[in-house]
């Protein structure tokens, strides 16, 4: 099963903010969208997702366009993660992890396991019992990432799980965003298809099989981290001169500004 | 458990006190059908339990229909007045009250008054409008409804003003009642009325907990978890403005219980819908009950409208609750 989109293309309110995207979504792979502020990115995820409808061209699920998913089966394997959640509930972490668990009926004692495991993955364990509305900004960003985790944890029936983030490493420090690029490594080497937005270029080369350069809505350039970043396409995309070296250790391409 | 416990003691208190025993025993003659046809026990059966178990009802459906309206609109301020039932319930009894209260007789149907009707008519209509304003071809939008709820509310105001300015002195006692609320007025069809409401509410409310804590997150994240936003918004809204809408009609208006009793009952257990729903039902009927038994005896032999108890028995709690909770930070 592969999420595709075909020749999409988005207006709204008289701006074209995608034009003419083709794009597929692979299995057990990385792929991370990077572009300026404005390209499309957060817009280009939610026609991908089945949350905005394309003006123009469709996205394929399994061969059948996105929207007409039931909504509860699809919840069962495409798990999002938006930029912004507005929670201003008091649940407690658990609570809110669990929330991740609606889609599926695998019963109370199962999803505990889960909601635990999950929490622990991104480091969460000792928000358990505290109150979303009392966390920091990176806590809620690390709760809310394990919610969507516990949505996609298991294999589903359809054989294909997809992760999408929309920055989620946004309000993270150091090692929490280290510690997000390994959790999407690892997911994608169990057969999770990761799509993710990242604002750090580095970051981006660390952990993607696949690099989508975004600009004004155009796809400027894909393919992997070492053949699409290159210091002219950064001075076009970016508007920024920079040199690009190697990391010393991991050997993947890295963007000095 | 503090329920039952409270109904027998508000079944006893009124203009005429009725000793414990005699309301038990009542109860059971009137269980094993042995008419009993002392004037207490006719009090008692024909009076006081319709009263209370209107109380109970009410309350339930108030606080309920509150902590649903708070989930939807994710807001933790919103009540019923938001969708603009209360408000257009209003323009329906006035306008009922002064249009044809010199022309007909108001009472019909064994208690159940034009007015009444003039109210469930006007907060069905006035809700739907806000709805109908918020909908568009990509959904409802939360935001519009509290805006154009504001607005109707605002319509509603002034057309009140207007009748209220053309009317006489025996409208404006008749209006001004209305709008303080009272369980004064119960009988078994009323009860009957809200009993079907209450059942029904409680038999289609469950199966919409899971969307409520789902819609917390946002409506994006909602879809994203299977949930189907906009069948489940238009569905709650109906059932909201019928539940409030035959409370408001056959009670008047009663503030206080849809706003507060679930942000009571929501800082003492957290947010899950699942134990929200039923704690705010059995604590905005403790809370009606209670309220309504006081409106009986504190300026005896007369009574006052109940609405006026509530606001005055549930603020000074709920402050309490916000000085604890602000020290607990």
């Amino acid at each position: 099963m592969a999420l595709v989109a075909e020749n999409i293309s988005l207006h709204t309110a008289g701006f074209e903010l995608l034009r003419h995207i083709s794009l597929s979504i692979a299995p057990g792979k990385v792929t991370a969208v990077v572009g300026p502020n404005g390209a499309g990115k957060s817009s280009l995820l939610k026609v991908l997702t089945g949350d905005l409808k394309p003006t123009v061209g469709r996205v394929l699920l399994d061969d059948s366009d996105i929207g007409e998913w039931p909504l509860a089966e699809r919840a069962k394997f495409l798990a999002v993660l938006p930029q912004h959640t507005g929670l201003n509930f008091p649940f407690t972490a658990d609570e809110v992890v669990a929330l991740g668990r609606i889609p599926h009926q695998t019963g109370y004692a199962r999803d505990r396991e889960i909601v635990h495991s999950a929490l622990a993955l991104v480091d969460a364990s000792y928000l358990q019992k505290r109150l979303y509305t009392q966390m920091s900004g990176g806590e809620k960003q690390r709760v809310q990432l394990a919610r969507v985790l516990a949505q996609i944890w298991e294999p589903s029936d359809f054989g294909q799980r997809f992760l999408v983030l929309d920055e989620p490493t946004s309000a993270f420090d150091l090692s929490h965003q280290q510690l997000t690029a390994e959790i999407a490594k690892r997911l994608a080497a169990s057969g999770v298809s990761v799509l993710v937005v990242v604002h750090d270029l580095n970051l981006a080369a660390r952990c993607a099989d696949h690099l989508v350069i975004l600009n004004s809505g155009l796809i400027a350039a894909e393919g992997s981290p070492e053949k699409v970043l290159s210091e002219r396409l950064i001075r076009e995309v970016f508007d920024v001169d920079a040199v690009i070296s190697q990391h010393p250790v991991s050997r993947t391409p890295l963007v000095i500004t | 458990m503090l329920v039952p416990v409270f109904t027998l003691i508000s079944l006893g208190l009124g203009t005429v006190a009725i000793p414990f025993n005699q309301i038990v025993s009542s109860l059971l003659f009137k269980i094993i059908q042995n008419p009993d046809s002392s004037p207490m026990a006719s009090i008692l059966l024909d009076i006081r339990l319709p009263r209370t178990l209107l109380a109970l009802m009410t309350g339930a459906v108030l606080a309920t229909t509150g902590a649903i309206l708070q989930g939807l609109f994710r807001n933790p301020l919103a009540d019923p007045s938001l969708i603009g039932v209360s408000a257009g319930a209003s323009v329906g009894a006035s306008a009922v009250i002064v249009l044809l209260g010199g022309v007909v007789e108001l009472t019909m149907f064994s208690g159940l008054s034009l007015v009444a009707i003039g109210a469930f008519a006007g907060g069905f209509i006035a809700t739907i409008t806000v709805y109908r304003i918020a909908t568009s071809n990509l959904g409802t939008s939360v935001t519009t409804m509290l805006l154009a709820g504001i607005a109707i509310a605002a319509v509603a105001g002034a057309a009140n003003s207007l009748m209220g300015y053309f009317s006489d002195n025996q409208m404006l006692r008749q209006i001004s009642v209305w709008e303080m609320g009272t369980l004064a007025t119960a009988n078994w069809l009323k009860v009957g009325i809200m009993a079907l409401i209450t059942l029904f509410l409680g038999v289609q409310l469950p199966a919409y907990t899971k969307a409520l804590n789902a819609l917390l997150l946002g409506e994006s994240e909602a879809r994203y978890l299977g949930i189907d936003v906009q069948r489940v918004k238009r569905s709650l809204i109906l059932l909201t403005a019928l539940g409030v809408g035959v409370s408001v009609a056959l009670m008047g208006l009663i503030g206080f219980v849809g706003l507060v009793v679930p942000h009571m009952v929501r800082l003492m257990i957290g947010p899950d819908h699942r134990a929200l729903l039923p704690a705010s039902a059995l604590a905005g009927a403790l809370l009606l009950l209670v309220a309504d038994s006081l409106a009986r005896v504190v300026v005896l032999p007369a009574e006052l409208p109940t609405g006026i108890l509530t606001a005055l028995l549930g603020a000074p709690f709920f402050v309490a609750l916000l000085i604890r909770q602000r020290r607990e930070f």
